[in-house]
């Protein structure tokens, strides 16, 4: 009986400990179902209509891209793609091997695409924007459930031309590298959706409305590009390409007033519709913005204005000894020349491009201005231009600059810079001293109503020198073209002023690289009144004599003389004549070369031209021969070979 | 028969049977697209549960007038035939979902365990009632039920049902812990209990199991997989908000969620009629589990307030698994909403159990109104003798 009573009172208070667990639960679940609904309930909300809405894409139509005077540079052609709809197709095996056969595809891959449980299926990527032979063919099949769907693909008319610049477009139409990326958001518009409500298997429910946003196409961009001068490079460098085989070559062309971009290409090229063709370092590096070197002579330019700008020199006043070397803190700098150039005013200096004479200059300017200058000038920052994979460049920190680096950047070694530095700093040089912002994209034209949605106009970065030293330094190198290194860019009626540059590589291991140079030529006209600067760069050009006057200054002539007739600039008659300013020396009495090595060249070359047959460091035989007497800028030829020996001079 | 009438319970009479007209309409709104992708009529489940429904109410109505203490006589017949029913699974069980649970005669399928369920709630209340004299005696009173208990649960283990399993063994364990046992014997039950699990959960560890958990614990990592369905309740009990988007309005039950007219039908009701029609659920089936255990603690016979408690930590139970599963704090093991989840052997099982509350509720009162008329009528009389003393007196 007390077991009972008391086992009585257990079973009650057991029963309250269930009923307080009871309620505790019941709790448990109402507060986890009011979080779910209340706290997370909005978040889930919007996963909820994210996953009912069904859209139905509407592509827009991607920009084209233009040329200054509006000429197409990039647009879009239809090309079909292939949509297979499966539940119309009553053979799957039969289809999947036609289908495998015109496209891109194995059998199986083709089989998995016509046999898949959706309404429709677009053979992604094989199928997409197929050949008008692969069209025909598949038309001509004509097989149930199998379709053409229209889509679009970007063409470049000028093929391989200016193909670094423009980049290109995936099979999306979405701009993978050049103006093409840079400017994506702009050219390829928004998409356009029709979107539905749908139950888990895409029906559509008639009870939620459905919205439709059209698609906006993309804005047509019109560029600073001048196709002909464009056109005009291309051709230059190709036939420089062919000529000399170079590692690389790179052309620029800007209009000195504004900093817009005339035209711009580098070797190797590629075509910008098989781009997968080259390898991705082809296409990705746009060698005029990509790529950094010593820039040589050219830079010398930069100095010359530094010393004009603070008048430290008279350039037909002052003058320099020059007896082919220079030393600065007990360390030796050679002219290029053997033996030096004797001597001469500045202005002689500037235009034989003497080593030592630059030296004196750089180094009365002293580390601090010629440095802040250099800044100036752009050098060691990027520019800014409208493209993607621009280099820096490098310049001696501060601390780094003792009086040799103060010295060999005077005349550019020492310091790495790249193309497009070098011509917007040489273009504020010669355009009154105003350093603009290099640019591409010049106008966003709506494709509708064709009118002008953007323009950018040009971006003045800062005003470097005076007008009157500018001027000074368009005489100087207009001296260099007519009668100095560079003579070869001469163009009879445009007053062409220019620097040559000859940079020796640095090769992997730090030091430079022998018989590896890089030849460059800088050039502007008309001298009076620049319309264009124009730079090129010959990597490692073979079968010839390393030396910018030589390789790249007769390019740089032709690309400025025929560019500026397309731009219809009027020609002059006030320039300095080529002939006239040397006219005690008509004709060159051609030296002995035979025994020299191929270094000793460097001082025969201002004034005639070499070619060369064979290889090998040692001149075995020349022709013609010595002691005849040629014209200025004729050739001589001359044979190469591994070692001089008595029995090859006889 | 009005007295016999007032003698029941109203609020366990009448919120059983709102829930499931509710859950009909539910299953229906729930249902109907499913039953029309699947070739049937919109009706197709509908109709069903409503059979399943008329047969409940039968069953409910028998249940409440037959007395429950004679099931402590027929208790051989009962353990035995579900004993029978399960064993039987294996020759004549159908295969569905991967579970031999199932008896598919014509179109008619049901499921053994369910029975199994208010059988053995039975059993154990008869069994420790009637020890409850010499309950303290670990060996005579509180082991020799276990071991049937454990029978019952594994035949159930091996179809493998582990959901109806695990509702089987909380019923079983809420059912022990309030017959009054000493709590040494039952920390020493706990103890077992907890040795045998670490030996069973290495065994019945699978990739499927470990997904259910990952499935609940971590729905977004796997929103193609384990965490599909979770994620899908979620977003239809968040959509819902407080009103909902409206009777039939679900977008979810689209092919989105699936089971929606069964296991998931709570998160269409939040969908459709938002956390008001959720408190409204809840509310009446907490209302039917503390309600049977009130009825249990009022109970003076010890076998009807064990069989009390048994029934409603049955519907307790199964709630807390079903609203824990989609609201994601425990794994999904396809446990029905008692009185609303479409599913006909769960509604006749929990029909016929409310029937039998009802009678322990009714058969309670009787005996509280006798004794109350016992124990009040010499007093009633004896003030009637005072009242009428001083009335004649004055």
């Amino acid at each position: 009986m007390k077991h009972k009573r008391v086992s009585a009172v257990t079973v009650r208070r057991r029963i309250v400990t269930v009923f307080l667990f009871g309620i505790l639960l019941f709790g448990i679940i109402d507060v986890r179902l009011g979080y779910v609904q209340f706290v997370i309930g909005d978040k889930l909300a919007e996963r909820a209509n994210e996953s009912w809405s069904r859209d139905i894409e509407f592509r827009p139509e991607r920009g084209n891209i233009l040329d200054e005077s509006g000429e197409i540079l990039a647009e879009n052609v239809t090309a079909p793609s292939v949509v297979v709809v499966p539940s119309q197709i009553e053979n799957p095996q039969d289809v999947a091997e036609k289908l495998a056969s015109i496209l891109d595809l194995t059998v199986d891959e083709a089989y998995d695409y016509v046999s898949q449980n959706e309404s429709s299926v677009r053979i992604h990527p094989e199928g997409r924007k197929i050949s008008e032979k692969q069209e025909t063919a598949i038309k001509t099949l004509n097989l149930d459930g199998v379709y053409l769907a229209k889509d679009s693909k970007r063409h470049y008319p000028y093929g391989d031309d200016l193909s670094h610049v423009l980049g290109f477009a995936g099979i999306d139409n979405q701009g993978l590298t050049g103006l093409e990326a840079y400017y994506d958001d702009e050219l390829s518009g928004e998409k356009g959706s029709l979107s539905y409500y749908s139950d888990a298997k895409g029906g559509r429910l008639e009870q939620l409305a459905d919205t439709y946003e059209p698609p906006k196409d993309g804005s047509h961009l019109k560029t600073t590009i001048n196709s002909k001068v464009q056109t005009i490079i291309e051709r230059e460098l190709d036939i420089a390409t062919a000529k000399y085989n170079p590692d690389g070559a790179l052309a620029i062309a800007v209009d000195p007033k504004t900093g817009g971009v005339l035209g711009m290409t580098s070797r190797p090229n590629f075509n910008p519709e098989n781009y997968q063709e080259v390898d991705s370092d082809v296409y990705n590096r746009n060698l005029p913005i990509w790529s950094t070197y010593e820039p040589g002579s050219t830079f010398k330019i930069i100095t010359l204005a530094s010393a004009l700008e603070e008048d430290q020199v008279d350039l037909r006043e002052d003058e320099f000894h020059d007896d082919g070397d220079i030393s600065v803190e007990g360390t030796e700098l050679h002219c290029w020349k053997t033996g030096g150039h004797g001597h001469q005013s500045y202005l002689e200096v500037v235009m034989n491009s003497c080593n030592p004479g630059f030296v004196e200059l750089g180094t009365e300017l002293g580390e601090e201005k010629l440095f802040s200058y250099i800044e100036d000038f752009g050098f060691g920052e990027k520019t800014g231009i409208d493209l993607q994979g621009e280099e820096n460049g490098i310049l001696f920190s501060p601390d780094q600059v003792g009086p040799v680096e103060l010295a060999t950047t005077s005349f550019g070694q020492g310091v790495s810079v790249t193309p497009i530095q070098q011509v917007m700093a040489v273009s504020a040089v010669v355009n009154g001293g105003y350093l603009y912002k290099p640019y591409i994209a010049k106008e966003f034209i709506d494709p509708q109503t064709n009118e002008t949605i953007k323009k950018i106009e040009p971006s003045l970065k800062r005003r470097v020198i005076s007008g009157s030293t500018s001027k000074e330094v368009r005489v100087a190198l207009e001296h260099v073209v007519a009668e100095g290194t560079g003579r070869s860019a001469y163009v009879d009626g445009y007053r062409v002023g220019g620097k040559t540059g000859t940079a020796q590589k640095v090769g992997p291991d730090g030091t430079y690289m022998e018989n590896n140079y890089v030849l460059s030529f800088i050039g502007f006209a008309p001298a009076d009144d620049p319309e264009i600067v124009v730079y090129v760069a010959i990597d490692n050009p073979k079968d010839t004599i390393q030396f910018g006057g030589q390789v790249a200054a007769p390019i740089v002539g032709t690309i400025i003389g025929d560019s500026l007739r397309a731009m219809e600039v009027e020609p002059r008659d006030d320039g300095l004549e080529k002939d006239y300013q040397w006219p005690d020396q008509p004709k060159v009495e051609v030296p002995d070369l035979v025994g020299l090595r191929k270094e000793d060249l460097n001082e025969y070359m201002t004034n005639l031209s070499i070619e060369t047959s064979g290889s090998g460091d040692y001149i075995i035989d020349q022709a013609p021969s010595a002691g005849s007497m040629l014209e200025e800028g004729e050739k001589i030829r001359i044979y190469l070979a591994d070692e001089t020996e008595e029995n090859n001079r006889d | 028969m009005m007295q016999k009438l007032k003698d029941y319970d109203f609020t366990l009479m009448i919120s059983p049977i709102l829930l499931t007209a509710f859950g009909l309409v539910m299953i229906y709104s729930a249902s109907m697209v499913v039953a029309v992708v699947e070739g049937h009529e919109s009706t197709h489940y509908f109709t069903r549960q409503l059979l399943w429904f008329g047969l409940g109410l039968i069953g409910f109505i028998i249940c409440s007038i037959f007395p429950y203490k004679k099931y402590q006589k027929l208790m051989r017949w009962i353990v035995g035939i579900v004993v029978v029913l399960l064993l039987g699974l294996f020759v004549f069980g159908t295969t569905i979902n991967n579970a031999k649970s199932w008896y598919v005669i014509g179109p008619v399928s049901f499921q053994p365990a369910e029975f199994a369920k208010i059988a053995l709630i039975m059993y154990l209340a008869s069994v420790y009632s009637k020890k409850q004299s010499y309950l303290n005696q670990f060996y005579s009173a509180v082991l020799p039920p276990l071991v049937l208990t454990v029978f019952i649960l594994g035949l159930i283990v091996v179809q493998p049902d582990i959901g109806t399993a695990s509702i089987i063994f909380l019923i079983a364990c809420s059912v022990i812990v309030s017959s009054g046992i000493r709590f040494k014997h039952l920390l020493l039950l706990i103890g077992v209990g907890v040795v045998i699990l670490a030996f069973a959960i290495p065994n019945m560890v699978t990739d499927v199991r470990i997904s259910r958990f990952t499935g609940a614990y971590q729905p977004f990592e796997a929103p193609e997989t384990s965490g599909y369905q979770l994620i899908q309740s979620y977003l239809a009990i968040g959509v819902g908000g407080l009103n909902g988007e409206g009777l039939g309005q679900s977008v979810q039950k689209l092919g989105y969620l699936m089971e929606a007219h069964t296991d998931f039908i709570m998160a269409i009701i939040a969908e459709e009629l938002g956390f008001i029609g959720v408190v409204i659920v809840i509310g009446l089936l907490a209302t039917i589990v503390l309600r049977g255990i009130f009825i249990a603690r009022k109970c003076e016979d010890s076998f009807g307030a064990l069989l009390a408690i048994g029934i409603s930590s049955m519907v307790g139970v199964q709630a807390f698994i079903n609203l824990g599963a989609i609201s994601g704090i425990l794994p999904i093991t396809g446990v029905p909403l008692p009185f609303v989840s479409y599913g006909g052997s769960s509604l006749l099982v929990m029909l016929i159990s409310m029937g039998i509350l009802n009678n322990i509720a009714k058969t309670t009162r009787k005996n509280e109104q006798e004794n109350d008329v016992h124990t009040q009528e010499p007093q009633s009389k004896l003030t009637f003798q005072n009242r009428g003393g001083k009335t004649w007196v004055n």
